[in-house]
């Protein structure tokens, strides 16, 4: 049910052909690595897959269903997937523990149950002392976990993680393909698009190269 | 893990449903502020009743070509002497110091928030009839050559010339800002300080200077207080006049379809020039510019500035304040305008309120719909232009013609909930284009964050996009604040008999000649209108800290 497909998917900006007839599939439960230099179209295919992006030609598929194909696009909030962008796209004027309180509020939890649930994530990303804190407080790592834990607050079964390493310093890394692997034990399909060699040979289970080339991906 | 809400898809049918009434609500406003009053313009003006086209052209052609000569010279006399003074000021602020910068900065700022009436009021103090200049030139030399030159579009494109070019000083440092620091240091490998200025820096900053430029330029075109004040003859002067002496609608509104014509072609005109350069300027605020002056021009630069903010408003409000004494002046005025003066305070705040809260929720609902019918939507909205370029007095005109009925329109005609109306009109595209710009400067990714996180609309706009905008939202509030206060075009129209405004009552005490109480009514407005921009300032500047905007 939560396995996430495209197929032959097209997206143009004005003249330029970002994708072409691309079609991939990413299993249940696994991680779907995309991989290539940076303007290949990672980051667009990832929009495509939330919602962010209509595509021009093809389909996006989450389970059986089509969620997104010209002209007919469910929108992003009724997708029930989490994302992490690149720039981690953090609200500056909320601190660290209403980011996770203003999902859930949003998705129609109780307060107890919105506590507990903060308080398992911030655990979970080891921010529990950081809860105070703003976005301009933090450091990139930091950040970087704010938006994980973000993304996970609604439990999503799919998670699209938009160049995750890219911010972190060694430890971090480490740190964070941890979380990714233990977030694909507990069942989640993840997209994860990355142009860094050896995080795909630890993470993927398997890999779409994509060489900017619409022709040949 | 995490519950779920009782009935997701019910909650996403009502947040749907919310969200299209919400849209709905802001387009019904948006028509009865601005579209109605616009058709009233056009159906009056190009409908053809007796005395629209009839009075302007067959039989008074070259007459109303008289008026498109003044008024486009008005215009462009203004913004030629606004653009050479402020790219030069701007020029100048980049050169001083931090701590001279902003000083300078609220000097120039109270050039342009001061309403240009009161500048007309200080130049006819300076060199009308019973001014200083003129008796010193009568008591030295024995003749007073400045009375006839000021009563004529030249005293017009003096006063307008030193309002506005603030306009262009802001947009010439912000531009200047905005280069590439590495096209300049490129520059500096080959060529001098001001090689690099002249063919570097300027011509990229170009852009946003044009764009400081119009603005001076569409704001000579509609004035309407100072050519007033100073008799000259421009379209909004003669729109006025028809109304007022003759009550001819059609022919009033007729006269503001040049006007129309003129400001919709210069937008446009603008619209290619700029946007064929919109990538020239890097995203954010450089500091300073990257090429170290040699500093052998910060003093020069000091000192012209300084002048500048003498000539432009230390002087002529000194002058004012030297025609108002002795001090009991002040208590007068008190006496007998304090109710103008509390009115002109609500009647501001309301209007900022209603032009930040509708601005905002077009510009939001434009953007966010952007997938789907966003490109309409903003076309429609770029009419909120209309209203300003028809003039203050075609706008009042269409107001009274559109709103001068018996029952429910006839009560907001005859309170000042009309003058609201007119104001709102008049400046929404200060609160359309701010938020527009606003919008469009947050991070997208933190919108789209929350989209795809499952928040909805609603807190969507008031827990991420209205707190990440406070700055902007702020200073559309004090901006249009600032305007209302001081506006005299088309509320002297359709203010109602019985109460008033604080302009409106300058405006007409005008009319018989300046003397102390006037001068007192100016300073007071001056200094109201400058207490509030530096409070305004102050509190934009903590809500932008708050959210981390300026860092």
């Amino acid at each position: 049910m939560s396995s996430v497909r495209g197929r032959d998917l097209s997206k143009y900006f004005g003249a330029l052909r970002v994708l072409e007839s691309f079609s991939f599939k990413a299993e249940e439960g696994r991680i779907l690595c995309l991989f290539g230099a940076s303007g290949c179209g990672k980051t667009t295919l990832l929009r495509l897959v939330a919602g962010l992006e209509w595509p021009d030609a093809g389909a996006v598929y989450l389970g059986d269903r089509i969620v997104s194909e010209p002209g007919r696009v469910l929108p992003p909030v009724e997708r029930s997937v989490g994302m992490v962008f690149q720039d981690f796209a953090l609200w500056p004027h909320m601190r660290v523990e209403k980011h996770i309180e203003f999902v859930l509020k949003a998705s129609g939890m109780s307060k107890l149950e919105r506590e507990s649930r903060t308080d398992f994530l911030l655990e979970l990303v080891d921010l529990e002392n950081r809860r105070e804190a703003k976005p301009h407080d933090l450091s990139g790592g930091e950040r970087q976990r704010v938006a994980i834990a973000r993304a996970l607050a609604t439990d999503p079964k799919i998670l699209l993680l938009d160049e995750p390493f890219s911010n972190l310093d060694g430890e971090l890394r480490k740190t964070v393909a941890e979380h990714i692997q233990s977030l694909k034990a507990k069942g989640k399909t993840i997209l994860l698009a990355t142009h860094d060699t050896a995080e795909v040979e630890r993470l993927a289970d398997k890999v779409v190269c994509m060489d900017g080339d619409p022709k040949t991906q | 893990m995490a519950a779920q809400p009782g009935n997701p898809a019910r909650a996403r049918s009502i947040d749907a449903s919310l969200w299209a009434a919400f849209r709905i609500a802001v387009g019904l406003v948006f028509g009865v502020l601005i579209l109605v009053p616009l058709l009233y313009v056009l159906g009056y003006g190009l409908g053809g009743t007796e005395g629209s086209g009839g009075v302007v052209f067959p039989d008074n052609g070259f007459r109303t070509l008289e008026l498109l000569v003044t008024t486009l010279s008005v215009a462009l006399g203004s913004t030629l002497l606004a653009a050479g003074l402020g790219i030069a000021a701007g020029v100048a602020l980049v050169e001083v110091p931090r701590i001279v910068f902003r000083l300078l900065a609220y000097g120039m700022a109270v050039s342009f928030l001061i309403p240009g009436y009161v500048g007309a009021i200080t130049v006819i103090e300076v060199a009308g009839a019973q001014g200083i200049a003129t008796g010193l030139l009568e008591d030295t030399f024995g003749f007073s050559n400045l009375v006839p030159s000021l009563y004529s579009p030249w005293g017009v494109i003096l006063v307008l010339g030193l309002t506005h070019y603030p306009l262009v000083a802001v947009a010439t440092v912000i531009g200047l800002r905005r280069v590439d620091p590495f096209a300049e240091e490129a520059g500096a490998m080959v060529s001098s300080d001001a090689g690099v200025l002249r063919r570097v820096s300027l011509p990229l900053a170009a852009p946003t200077i044009a764009t400081g430029t119009l603005l001076c330029f569409l704001l000579g075109l509609v004035e309407f207080s100072v050519p007033s004040l100073l008799q000259v003859r421009v379209f909004s002067t003669e729109i006025h006049s028809k109304f007022a002496a003759f009550h001819d609608v059609a022919g009033g509104l007729f006269l503001s379809m040049p006007m129309l014509v003129l400001g919709m072609a210069s937008l446009g005109l603008w619209r290619v020039y700029v946007g064929r350069r919109s990538g020239w300027q890097t995203g954010g605020f450089q500091t300073g510019r990257r090429v170290p002056s040699s500093r052998k021009y910060g003093a020069l630069a000091g000192v012209y500035c300084v002048g500048l903010v003498f000539v432009s408003a230390i002087i002529p409000l000194g002058i004012l304040f030297w025609r108002s004494l002795p001090l009991r002046s002040y208590v007068e005025v008190w006496r007998t305008a304090g109710g103008e003066f509390g009115m002109s305070l609500a009647i501001a705040a309301a209007t900022a309120t209603a032009i930040t809260t509708l601005g905002f929720a077009m510009a939001y609902t434009s953007t966010q719909g952007i997938r789907t019918h966003g490109g309409w939507t903003r076309a429609l909205y770029s009419v909120t232009w209309g209203p300003f370029l028809i003039s203050g007095p075609a706008l009042g005109i269409a107001l009274i013609a559109a709103w001068n009925h018996m029952g429910v329109r006839g009560v907001v005609y005859d309170s000042m909930a009309i003058t609201v109306l007119a104001c709102a009109a008049r400046f929404l595209l200060i609160g359309y284009w701010g938020s527009r710009t606003a919008l469009a400067t947050l991070n997208v990714r933190a919108m789209e964050a929350a989209e795809v996180c499952g928040v909805g609309w609603g807190r969507r706009l008031f827990g991420v996009a209205v707190p990440m905008s406070a700055p902007y939202l702020l200073a559309i509030w004090g901006l249009s604040f600032l305007l209302t206060f001081g506006e005299v075009d088309a509320s002297q129209l359709v203010t109602p008999p019985g109460a008033t405004t604080l302009p409106v009552r300058i405006f007409g005490l005008m009319h018989y000649g300046p003397d102390r109480l006037v001068a007192a009514l100016s300073i007071g407005t001056a200094a109201t209108v400058v207490a509030a921009a530096i409070g305004l300032e102050f509190v934009v500047r903590l809500a932008a800290r708050r959210v981390d905007v300026f860092r």
